[in-house]
């Protein structure tokens, strides 16, 4: 079994930002489950031990662990490549210089918009004027820098300005990355779909962008894929290219992958990184093409897409063993085609009724069910829940 | 054209070279990686802590006697694709008098 190139490790759930287009499940995880340093340190040397070269400090929010340096030392020490993907809340000139004598490699920024009002209200805190210091310290050293903008329907039509914005900040890349329906992401779907116009706009804009700033900055752009005929190559195949560890250690294909019933995933706490990846049996679950029912199973593009997304396939149909229904051979793939007809129908309404949406805010559950109960339950609960400023 | 001699070259931001025992040294850098082989691997090797293309030339013919008039060009054409794909710097020198 080839190894993973990345093992996306997340330190905690703990987030000072409540981003409506989260990726991270529903039901996060506890602080007192978190993996100790030393579980991570120990990780990092069976990772590195297993072929992996890069590892990739997320979460929620990484700077929450006051252990990251030695986290990322760990990272350093056992020669993985060490790429922080932060919020940059929490982020000091001082923290940010004794990570990367700690051996940091990599910061990825994320932005929520080009101006306070708009960005704050993604991010469900006041967050932007932060991330602006912390860019320019970033920029001043020595360190490759990403900014990373989340895009939907809300800021795709300042896509040309937001791609603008970016630059300015200074990184060597750009990843403009379109909300993808998981997680908190797809309690908001209604709100932060985009319609088929801003999304065939936004692929002429990002080319355009692309020629522009080819010498300055590079642009990796993922595209959304409920308006794509083919599914995307999900993650690489499941269990391919990447491996998942979540904050209690729970090793995953990817950040969805815990909505498929009847899998049952290990953790590091009690098996061998190697075993988990080589042998366990949801990690095999879906590799190769046994599993693969019509029409995958006879598609020539099953080596190519691998049939799309399990979780996707799964959340849109109820089994995860069907195709994606972005697929145009998806029996199911009118499903996802009405699904984006009816999410921006809905949005045109409201906004032509002046309702602001009602975001479902990314909020820590005590317990299961507490989400659904607690919850804000009016729009205006929902605006209102956002403007805390954010802290660490 | 062929680069100046004192154009100074140097890993790009965020670029490391990780030697792997029995194996091809491995180019990491933000979300790539490139497994480098054979002449490929001494270049960037010597680049790593940074050297003019004429100090590179000439260790290059030091290290590889055999290699004879081909190798500048060669080592040029490679230099300009790891520039395209942003994995070196290259720096023209500035100022000082002849």
């Amino acid at each position: 079994m080839k190894a993973p190139l990345s093992i996306i490790c997340e330190l905690t759930h703990r987030c000072p930002l409540r981003c409506v287009y989260c990726s991270n499940p529903l039901e996060l995880t506890a602080r007192g489950l978190e993996l100790t340093t030393a579980e991570w340190a120990a990780t990092m040397e069976q990772a590195a031990e297993l072929g992996i070269l890069h590892a990739h400090f997320t979460g929620g929010e990484p700077l929450a662990r006051p252990d990251l340096n030695a986290i990322v030392a760990a990272a350093r020490q056992a020669g993985l490549y060490s790429n922080l993907i932060t919020s940059g809340i929490g982020m000091t000139e001082a923290r940010l210089d004794s990570l990367l004598e700690a051996g940091l490699d990599h910061v990825q920024l994320s932005f929520q918009g080009g101006d306070e009002l708009r960005a704050d209200e993604i991010a469900g805190a006041r967050a932007h004027d932060h991330k602006l210091k912390v860019a320019e310290w970033i920029r001043s050293r020595r360190v490759a820098f990403t900014v990373n903008l989340v895009v939907h329907r809300r800021n795709l039509d300042e896509l040309a300005e937001l791609i603008a914005f970016c630059a300015s900040l200074g990184p060597q890349r750009l990843e403009i990355a379109n909300v993808q329906y998981y997680g908190w992401a797809l309690e908001n779907r209604t709100a932060l779909m985009p319609t088929r116009e801003q999304m065939e706009r936004s692929v002429r804009i990002v080319e355009s962008a692309k020629q522009a700033l080819a010498e300055k900055l590079r642009i990796d752009f993922v595209p959304p894929d409920y308006y794509a005929s083919q599914p995307k190559a999900c993650m690489g195949g499941w269990a391919s290219q990447t491996l998942i560890i979540d904050p209690g250690g729970r090793a995953l294909p990817c950040h969805a992958a815990g909505v498929i019933p009847g899998l049952n995933f290990d953790s590091v706490r009690q098996k061998p990184l190697r075993w988990i990846w080589t042998d366990s049996p949801a990690m095999n679950q879906y590799r190769g093409d046994d599993w693969m029912v019509e029409p995958c199973r006879s598609c020539p593009r099953k080596t190519v897409d691998f049939g799309g997304c399990r979780c996707q396939a799964y959340l849109l149909t109820g089994n995860a063993t069907n195709a994606d229904p972005v697929c145009m051979l998806s029996p199911h793939h009118d499903l996802v085609k009405s699904i984006a007809a009816a999410e921006t129908s809905i949005s045109r309404c409201a906004e032509a009724d002046g309702k602001s949406p009602g975001w479902v805010y990314r909020i820590f559950n005590l317990s299961p069910g507490a989400r659904k109960a607690d919850a804000p339950q009016t729009n205006q609960d929902r605006t209102e829940a956002c403007k805390q400023p954010a802290t660490a | 054209m062929m680069f100046a001699p004192n154009v100074k070259l140097a890993l790009a931001i965020g670029c490391r070279l990780r030697e792997v025992e029995g194996q091809p040294p491995i180019l990491l850098m933000p979300e790539a990686v490139v497994r480098l082989h054979g002449a490929g691997a001494e270049i960037v090797r010597r680049i790593g802590s940074g050297r003019t293309f004429a100090e590179l030339l000439g260790e290059l013919h030091a290290a590889f006697p055999g290699a004879g008039d081909r190798l500048d060009q060669d080592t040029e054409e490679f230099l300009r694709r790891l520039h395209e794909k942003r994995i070196i710097e290259i720096t023209a020198c500035t100022g000082g008098a002849k």
